[in-house]
């Protein structure tokens, strides 16, 4: 009987003791579990310099073909009047006329350049309408840990026109990241009041701002 | 020894009669507690992945006294992991709430308010006469669409300066 009465008391706290220990495990389990998901949801905050920020007026935004002419092979565009620095290129359709235009350079000019066609002799010549307007550039370094898709970025003029840096930044990666320690150089047309004075970046409630040069 | 042997047996069997119940009471009370942490956790997860943020120029915020109502337009982004409802967002400026007035559209296009995108937000006020490089405090308040049954809450508050 004693024996009996020795193994029904082992039994006895052996089943208390995986009881408490069951509890207390899975209580444990659960804090941690709780602790990892709120803390996951704490990111590290973007930290970011705006190194420089210029405005230029009298930028190409826009070169819209006015006669396509005849006789070409794709090249380049350049400006045949001002020392502004725009520079662009063009592809030709079958018949040597010009179908489309893409700007490289912008450049910067005090009233409308003349856009030529560089170092062709075409059957007719082509014509082309240009637009300036303003048109911002800016050197931004990533200073912090927090690598950034630049979907996330969003840059202001005068804190309205709101513009997403994915949009406009054209790496030829697709869904490109600003890197820790990495400087992009950014650079936009600015169709909202003349003229602007100031420039915002916003990532993840993180501002900056800096006048415009 | 007979007697002694029978009660012993009882005692035994109290014991294990006890012990059984105080395991049920325990782990009954364990899965509790169990269900009120897991209710807390994922109450302040949501909490912890909501957030709202201003976005913008705070120097320069566009304020336009051109129009009556005077309207005031400034912009936040979602810079939490939860898809906000911009139907719940409530807007104070200087502690007065402008909720009746507020027009909210997300940038870029879109049905719903997700995280990086902004809201453009205009509200209006006929009590309002700002004048150019007044400052005033701003607050916003949203909550999250309902995830896994629960939304959370952030609230934004910024000293700004207006731009007529």
């Amino acid at each position: 009987m004693g024996a009996s009465v020795g193994i029904g008391g082992l039994i006895i706290g052996t089943t208390m003791l995986v009881v408490f220990s069951m509890v207390v495990a899975s209580i444990d389990a659960k804090v941690d579990s709780s602790l990892q998901t709120i803390e996951s949801a704490n990111e590290a905050l973007p930290v970011f310099t705006i190194d420089d920020a210029t405005l230029w007026e009298g930028a190409v935004v826009d070169v819209q073909i006015g006669a396509g002419g005849s006789g070409y092979t794709n090249g380049t565009l350049v400006s045949s009047t001002g020392n502004g620095g725009f520079s662009g290129t063009f592809t030709v359709n079958g018949a040597g006329a010009i179908t489309a235009v893409a700007i490289t350079s912008h450049g910067n000019y005090s009233s409308a350049p003349t856009i030529v066609v560089q170092g062709q002799t075409p059957t007719s010549s082509a014509s082309f309408v240009v637009s300036i307007g303003n048109f911002i550039h800016s050197n931004i370094t990533n200073t912090g840990s927090y690598i950034t898709p630049l979907r996330e970025i969003w840059v202001f003029s005068d804190g309205a026109n709101p513009t997403n840096l994915g949009s406009i930044y054209s790496s030829g990666i697709n869904d490109p990241h600003w890197y820790s320690g990495e400087t992009l150089h950014i650079q936009w047309s600015e169709s909202g009041t003349l003229p602007v004075s100031r420039f915002a970046l916003s990532v993840k409630g993180v501002n900056m701002a800096s006048s415009l040069a | 020894m007979a007697d002694g042997g029978a009660s012993t047996f009882i005692l035994l069997i109290t014991a294990l009669l006890v012990s059984g119940s105080v395991s049920a009471v325990l782990i009954d009370q364990w899965g509790d507690m169990s269900s009120a942490l897991e209710e807390n956790r994922k109450g302040k997860e949501a909490d912890a992945k909501t957030s709202l943020s201003f976005a913008g120029d705070a120097m320069e915020v566009d304020y336009d006294d051109s129009v009556n109502p005077n309207e005031m337009t400034f912009y936040l982004q979602n810079s939490g992991q939860y898809v906000l409802d911009e139907d719940t967002l409530v807007v104070m400026v200087d502690g007065v709430s402008v909720t009746s007035s507020i027009s909210a559209t997300i940038l870029p296009g879109g049905a719903e308010w997700t995280d990086t995108r902004l809201l453009e937000v205009v509200v209006s006020s006929s009590s309002w006469s700002y004048q150019n490089d007044d400052t005033l405090s701003v607050s916003a308040v949203v909550s999250s669409e309902i995830t896994s049954g629960y939304r959370g809450t952030d609230t934004m508050n910024i000293e700004v300066r207006l731009d007529v």
